[in-house]
């Protein structure tokens, strides 16, 4: 019996909710009302973007890129070649596969391929990293360490 | 009466000096003594050297000085040195100690030097958590050792109080599987070999998760440390004189960029 009578309850105060609304729609001003009447608004076109898409595209923001932060051109070849530096490092072993561990403990030089291959890119690397700071211009100091880490490193 | 007073103190003496470097609880008097190289373990329990050793190895096969064939082994240095000599210094081709797909193996206080490929050797060679998980070097000094540590495919592998010095990288951890720690290590001047041209401290390669904390890094001749991935951590490391500081990684402490 009270489960019927909270379902009436609810039932009207729906309906009172729904009378609401020819009411909203009285307190605007006529020509608003026609305006909407000839043009509803209609949904956004712009797709929504969900969770792994937004992160996704966080992921493959790039960095700003060169040319916009340094005034001389060698300095923007320089950050250039350090930022493919970078990245190959990250990327460093998807091509090169480390022996397995008993090949390594049989026979050590089967692995010195792989350790040793990962030098070439922190070499350029270095050299790099040493060219822009010899080309930098003044005042250029600081936004460079900003752009050094924000390639190298995810700061917290 | 007198030669069983006198090893009892000798071996207390031994136990003060083990507790005094720290590491893991060792009782030498149920130790098993390694006098001579090389050397296999194949159970689990406490082992000491008894004195300084030198290995070197006339038929160029077995290039590792002590194996370690069995899990919940103690390696307790005993404040000696493990030394490479002869074919054991040539570049990629000596291992002081090797242990391959085992857990909880401790090596610690004393000296691992001069081996031309690993001064250590934790490995798994088939990606299971069990194999090379919980192995731990502590209280060790890696003298001109082509690699100090070189760990392969572990969890929870754990390099603490360490001193590396020269050879050309001082830890190089490939593929672990998450949890290594490499804690209150000193690096100093790791330089390129004619083998292995790097000199880095501490590499982290094709792995996640590794922690890089209150380490010292002096000296070293292409950077102090590399961590590939980006989840691999570095916590208030210092760096002195290095022509490269922190590359990779995630740096969560002040002087970690």
């Amino acid at each position: 019996m009270i489960r019927l009578w909270v379902m009436l309850l609810s039932a009207g105060v729906l309906l009172a909710g729904c009378s609401k609304a020819p009411e909203a729609l009285a307190n605007l001003p006529p020509e608003k009302v026609e305006a909407l009447q000839r043009h509803p608004p209609e949904a956004s076109t712009t797709p929504f973007p969900n969770s792994r898409d937004q992160l996704t595209t966080i992921e493959a923001s790039p960095a700003p890129t060169a040319t916009a932060l340094f005034a001389h051109s060698e300095t923007v070849q320089a950050v250039q070649e350090y930022a493919t530096a970078v990245t190959e490092l990250h990327n460093y072993g998807q091509h090169t596969a480390l022996p397995d561990a008993k090949t390594i403990y049989q026979n050590p030089s089967s692995a010195a391929g792989y350790l040793n291959g990962v030098g070439v890119s922190l070499r350029k690397l270095k050299e790099a990293r040493e060219k822009v700071e010899v080309s930098l211009a003044p005042g250029e100091e600081a936004r460079w360490e900003a752009y050094r880490k924000s390639v190298e490193h995810l700061s917290e | 009466m007198l030669k069983t007073a006198l090893l009892t103190i000798g071996l207390f003496a031994l136990n003060a000096i083990s507790s005094l470097y720290g590491g893991a609880a060792f009782n030498f008097a149920e130790a098993t003594k390694i006098t001579s190289l090389p050397f296999i373990i194949n159970a689990p329990g406490n082992y000491y050297l008894a004195k300084e050793l030198t290995y070197t190895n006339a038929n160029g096969a077995n290039a590792v000085a002590i194996v370690i064939n069995a899990s919940e082994v103690v390696l307790d240095l005993n404040g000696e040195t493990l030394k490479a000599d002869g074919i054991e210094k040539v570049s990629n081709v000596g291992i002081g100690i090797a242990v391959i797909n085992q857990e909880d193996v401790t090596i610690q206080n004393g000296d691992i030097d001069g081996f031309g490929a690993f001064g250590i050797l934790f490995a798994g060679s088939d990606g299971r958590r069990e194999h090379n998980f919980k192995n731990e070097a502590e209280n060790v000094r890696f003298n001109g050792d082509q690699v100090g540590v070189m760990t392969v495919s572990g969890s929870l592998v754990d390099v603490e109080n360490c001193f590396f010095e020269g050879g050309s990288v001082g830890i190089y951890d490939v593929a672990t599987l998450g949890g290594d720690r490499f804690q209150k290590d000193s690096f100093q001047s790791q330089a390129g070999v004619e083998a292995l041209n790097l000199g880095i401290g501490l590499i982290s390669l094709g792995g996640v998760g590794v922690l890089s904390e209150d380490n010292l890094f002096a000296d070293e001749q292409t950077a102090a440390a590399f961590l590939q991935d980006r989840d691999d951590r570095l916590r208030f490391n210092t760096e002195i004189n290095c022509a490269q500081k922190f590359i990779g990684g995630r740096s969560q402490g002040a002087a970690d960029d």
